[in-house]
């Protein structure tokens, strides 16, 4: 087949196609949807992001400011972050790692900068 | 009368990663009889496309099927655009055009790998499916995922390509044109894929009319019909003529996919050419009162929404019918009179895709 020749001498000569993951890893594209970050800072847990998340993986409890995510629900569709008025969740380009156990993160207005990870959501 | 042998072929099975079996009946070699048997992947989308807000179907309904995620989203956006009669700016109109084809450009590469590991040809397989991957990697920069690009909404597009992401867009797809060149050379001329191709899965004119095939099914019997002669988002603007092969079989219809992914570039390429500047999307309010029937080109044929809204937040009734399960039919009258060792080819030249039959 002289017409796969080019490709063959080019995959021949020109080093593996792949890479060693997880020794080395690719960079993420510039705005690549990886997973959600919330910005306590910024945030003022007014929920208008659980009501627009497609699949539950937000709860607000407006009344104690307590921001509820489960990280693996979420299909990092943007539309949380597309309905913050305030800019309360940033979008991060790396993946999450893989994980055992599907954990609650529950961020607490008055816990400060730490989040509590908790109860599985099985 | 020799003896006759039921063969399961599926529902898994090396060849079809999705899972369809196909009751095959023999007499020794030679299949006489052929049954589909569906069922094997429901998750119930339809239904909980009537318990979700209507605005978050979007996002259900591109995880329908993982090839054409872009397609099915605009199908639904635009059936409900014109319930609510919802006039989508320019530049979105476009941007949706850029990225169905370049999700009809993956989806046909997709195609011929699996064709081409169908019989063994593993190399083209490989290296094909290297290709789809610059497709892959333009298709991540622009819009952030590479398979469920969730970039298309009710009343426009999500994201903006930025000049110099049009121009990688541009440059990728020459890349990728000359690597379709090698391919395209291969599918016409090698041995092994006339082979087993040509004479393989005749599907007549008048077949194809009677059971009623769609997509690259059908055209590869003939028959010019593409839906996007419709016009629906920008394609009323740009120039295209259906790929129509004559052939009516497996190599037919492996002949329409590769110059259908040369007519994708085109269609990119004049899209990218004629883009306005303007606004992404203009804001939806109210809910969906009415109901359409609305139908686009996806890289296998015809896709169909009835959508049925009734003034509140959710849909009285979503119902979707994909192309595989218009030309699942053809496999009945393809099979019978061929060879067990033809069948992944046959199967694989309808394209397949049973997630989305099923949904």
């Amino acid at each position: 087949m002289p017409w796969f020749l080019p490709g063959v001498l080019g995959n021949l000569f020109g080093g593996p196609a792949t890479r060693l993951y997880p020794f080395q890893k690719r960079e993420p594209f510039e705005n690549a949807r990886g997973q959600i970050e919330l910005d306590r800072d910024n945030c003022n847990y007014c929920g208008a992001c659980s009501k627009r998340c497609p699949t539950s993986a937000i709860n607000v409890d407006r009344t104690n400011k307590v921001f509820y995510f489960e990280p693996f629900r979420c299909i990092i569709c943007e539309a949380c972050i597309e309905i913050c008025p305030r800019n309360g969740i940033k979008l991060l380009s790396n993946h999450r790692s893989p994980e055992y156990t599907k954990e609650t993160l529950i961020f607490r207005a008055e816990d400060g900068e730490k989040a509590a990870a908790a109860s599985d959501c099985q | 009368m020799s003896r006759q042998t039921v063969v399961p072929f599926g529902p898994q099975h090396p060849v079809l990663p999705e899972p369809i079996q196909l009751k095959l009946t023999l007499e020794d070699e030679r299949i006489v009889g052929a049954l589909p048997a569906f069922g094997y992947c429901h998750r119930g989308v339809e239904k909980a496309g009537e318990i979700n807000e209507y605005a978050q179907n979007v996002f259900l309904v591109e995880r329908i099927c993982g090839i054409c995620s872009f397609i099915h989203a605009l199908c639904y956006c635009q059936g409900i655009e014109q319930i609510m009669g919802v006039e989508v700016p320019s530049r979105a109109k476009y941007l949706r055009v850029i990225w169905s084809e370049l999700h009809r450009i993956h989806s046909h590469l997709l195609w011929i790998g699996l064709l081409a590991d169908a019989f063994g040809f593993e190399s083209l397989f490989m290296q094909t499916w290297r290709y789809r991957e610059k497709v892959m990697d333009v298709l991540e920069k622009t819009c952030g995922s590479r398979v469920i690009i969730s970039t298309c909404t009710i009343g426009g597009v999500r994201r903006d390509i930025s000049e110099e992401n049009l121009s990688e867009i541009l440059s990728t797809l020459k890349e990728v044109q000359g690597h379709l060149d090698q391919i395209a050379h291969v599918i016409e001329k090698d041995y092994t894929v006339r082979k087993r191709c040509i004479g393989v899965g005749m599907l007549p004119r008048e077949q194809a009319l009677a059971f009623g095939a769609v997509g690259p099914t059908m055209r590869g019997s003939g028959i010019a019909q593409d839906l996007r002669m419709t016009g629906y988002a920008a394609y009323g603007d740009l120039n295209f003529e259906p790929v129509v092969e004559t052939g009516c079989d497996s190599y037919a219809r492996a002949l329409v996919r590769v110059r259908e992914c040369y007519q994708s570039i085109d269609l990119v390429r004049q899209a990218i050419d004629r883009m306005p500047a303007g606004d992404l999307a203009v804001k939806v309010r109210g809910n969906p009162n009415g109901e359409v029937v609305f139908r686009v080109e996806q890289p296998r044929g015809e896709l169909i929404y009835y959508i049925k809204g009734n003034g509140t937040k959710n849909l009285e009734r979503l119902r979707v019918r994909t192309p595989t399960y218009a030309n699942a039919a053809t496999l009945l009258t393809m099979l019978p009179g061929m060879t067990l060792a033809d069948v992944p080819v046959i199967a694989l030249s309808i394209d397949p895709c049973f997630s989305c039959t099923e949904r």
